[in-house]
């Protein structure tokens, strides 16, 4: 089962939330999905599962709106936003009416009630529970069909420490299963751990679409350990060669390899204790990626208020 | 663990009478909705009952004389605000709690979580309708009896007016249900209901221009309160006719609003 968003727009008025997107997803795969806040993830990832009108293009799974499928909660499981269940209605009873939609019998309501961790609250109003708890729901609600896709809108979003192993234990066990997860998330290092492939979007647009691999690729960047750091310095010195002195004996070398690196100081004499590549984290990817697409950008401090 | 699930397979999908039997579980599930409709009972059974007693107790012939069958159920112009509440909260409460967003996650067409609704509501509010009015008129007009006052009551009348008293609650209730879809706020939609039933017709009997009060009498409530005014032979509609006003105001707004719910974002 394919997620496929073609040429997806919404608009609001005059902005648009989301323009012109259109990217794939590919099945048993974990796909992340990163943004700065307000570049368009939730819009896109409610119009995926119907909730928000596409003004112009659409999203497909399996080749079929979400509408037109025959259950939806064995296709696809949702995970949008914590306040998704009526106050007063006890968590049980919030799955058991769920449930009802699609004929899901209560034995497996009562197998979700067990896997999201709800046993001891099952029957306690939803009202009365802490974000955590209410996140849990929702994981519940989603998992309820037994779905092939997982789509999770910031699934860590307010959970404290314990909430939050929970949830990596859970994408990584669903993930091992073979299913489909597209999830946002603001926890780069998380994602960086379970996602394949990710894809960047700001202001309403994909910025990056590409394996994580690529992403996190080596960067022409070399760490090196060394007691003659500036004569190091001065040696490597030259065009499109830039180094940058971190301690007393290390330093970071860009524009060469490191094999070209060690050749060229062990001709000059000079004792090398460690060279590393050094591996671009995927905050840095995504820093780079979205820096000019950051929506609310803060202001800078001696800009005259007026 | 996850994956071999023998609890789900082929048969879990969606269906109409699927959707049904989720709404009459939302519907159950939160007290205020039973507690409502006993109230409900209790106010229609209970004003008709002491209607009729007060009518007993009257000294003045004329008084005792003037009662009327339709008066032991004159109450429900103003009990029809308790249910109109019910009907504008089984839905606006879904916006403002944001279980709609898990609702038609479920049920992605939409139209059917509307007509699901309607039709436990209609069920819920008929059956409580007519099991107040059946207490009102047979124990108001057991009443009446034993002040030796007689009320003429044909069985085709007593009928209509149970029945009727029934369908009127049931209807606005649905009509409150419509225009809480359309507004998708508790409040709002409230307040709209009332200004509706209860507060246009007010509104336009004060304004002294004829036409304007012939219009009146086609608004939902007016129209549709006919059908418990039997002896009423002097109104522009008749009993049924005043009821097929309401209803057509009905089917208008839950025609609006499934319109507006397959186009919305949610």
């Amino acid at each position: 089962m394919t997620i496929e968003v073609r040429s997806l727009s919404k608009r609001y008025g005059r902005t648009f939330a989301v323009r012109n997107v259109s990217f794939q997803v590919a099945p048993g795969t974990v796909t992340g999905f990163l943004g700065p806040n307000g570049a368009g993830k939730s819009t896109t990832m409610r119009s995926i599962v119907g909730l928000d009108r596409p003004s112009s293009g659409e999203a497909l799974i399996g080749g079929q709106r979400y509408a037109q499928l025959r259950a939806p909660f064995r296709e696809v499981g949702t995970l949008l936003e914590t306040k998704s269940a009526h106050r007063s209605r006890t968590a049980y009873n919030h799955l058991r009416a769920v449930a009802a939609t699609h004929g899901i019998r209560r034995s497996r309501v009562n197998e979700v009630i067990d896997l999201a961790g709800l046993s001891s609250v099952a029957n306690k109003r939803v009202g009365g529970f802490s974000l955590g708890m209410g996140q849990r729901l929702g994981i519940a609600v989603a998992l309820l069909g037994d779905p092939r896709i997982l789509i999770l809108d910031e699934p860590v979003n307010g959970l404290d420490p314990d909430g939050v192993t929970w949830i990596r234990e859970l994408l990584r066990s669903l993930a091992a299963e073979g299913r489909t997860v597209f999830l946002s998330s603001h926890l780069l290092g998380e994602l960086a751990l379970i996602a394949h492939h990710v894809i960047v979007i700001g202001r309403g647009e994909i910025i990056s679409d590409s394996p994580m691999d690529a992403l996190t690729a080596t960067t022409e960047r070399v760490r090196v350990r060394t007691d003659q750091v500036e004569a190091l310095a001065r040696l490597v010195a030259g065009p499109g060669v830039t180094s940058a002195v971190m301690t007393q004996d290390t330093i970071e070398i860009s524009g060469l390899s490191s094999e070209q690196l060690a050749r060229r100081s062990a001709n000059s004499g000079i004792v090398l204790f460690e060279v590393v590549p050094v591996k671009r984290s995927l905050e840095e990817a995504y820093i780079e990626l979205t820096r000019g697409a950051v929506e609310y950008q803060a202001s800078s401090e001696n800009e005259d208020p007026k | 663990m996850i994956a071999a699930l023998p609890s789900i397979d082929d048969r879990a999908h969606l269906s109409f009478t699927r959707v049904i039997d989720s709404e009459r579980i939302k519907f159950t599930t939160l007290r205020s909705n039973p507690v409502t409709l006993l109230i409900v009972f209790a106010a229609v059974a209970g004003l008709g009952l002491l209607t009729a007693v007060a009518a007993a107790g009257a000294n003045d012939a004329a008084h005792r004389a003037g009662i009327l069958p339709g008066d032991l159920l004159g109450n429900v112009s103003w009990i029809q605000i308790i249910t109109a509440i019910l009907g504008v909260l089984f839905i606006a409460s879904e916006y403002t709690s944001g279980s709609a967003r898990t609702t038609f996650l479920a049920v992605p067409t939409r139209v059917p979580v509307l007509l699901a609704k309607l039709l436990v509501l209609a069920c819920a509010v008929f059956i409580t309708g007519v099991a107040g009015a059946v207490a009102a008129v047979l124990g108001g007009t057991a009443i009446l009896h034993q002040s030796s006052i007689e009320l003429v009551l044909a069985p085709p009348i007593t009928l209509q007016l149970i029945v009727g008293a029934g369908l009127y609650l049931a209807t606005t209730a649905i009509l409150s249900l419509a225009l809480g879809a359309i507004i998708r706020n508790v409040v709002g939609g409230i307040l709209a209901a009332i200004g509706l039933l209860l507060v246009a017709p007010l509104l336009l009997g004060i304004v002294p221009v004829d036409w304007i009060h012939r219009a009146a009498s086609f608004l939902p409530a007016p129209a549709g309160q006919l059908i418990l005014a039997p002896e009423n032979v002097g109104a522009a509609l008749t009993p049924w006719g005043g009821y097929l006003v309401l209803l057509a105001w009905t089917v208008c707004a839950t025609i609006l609003a499934a319109i507006l719910l397959v186009g919305r974002d949610v």
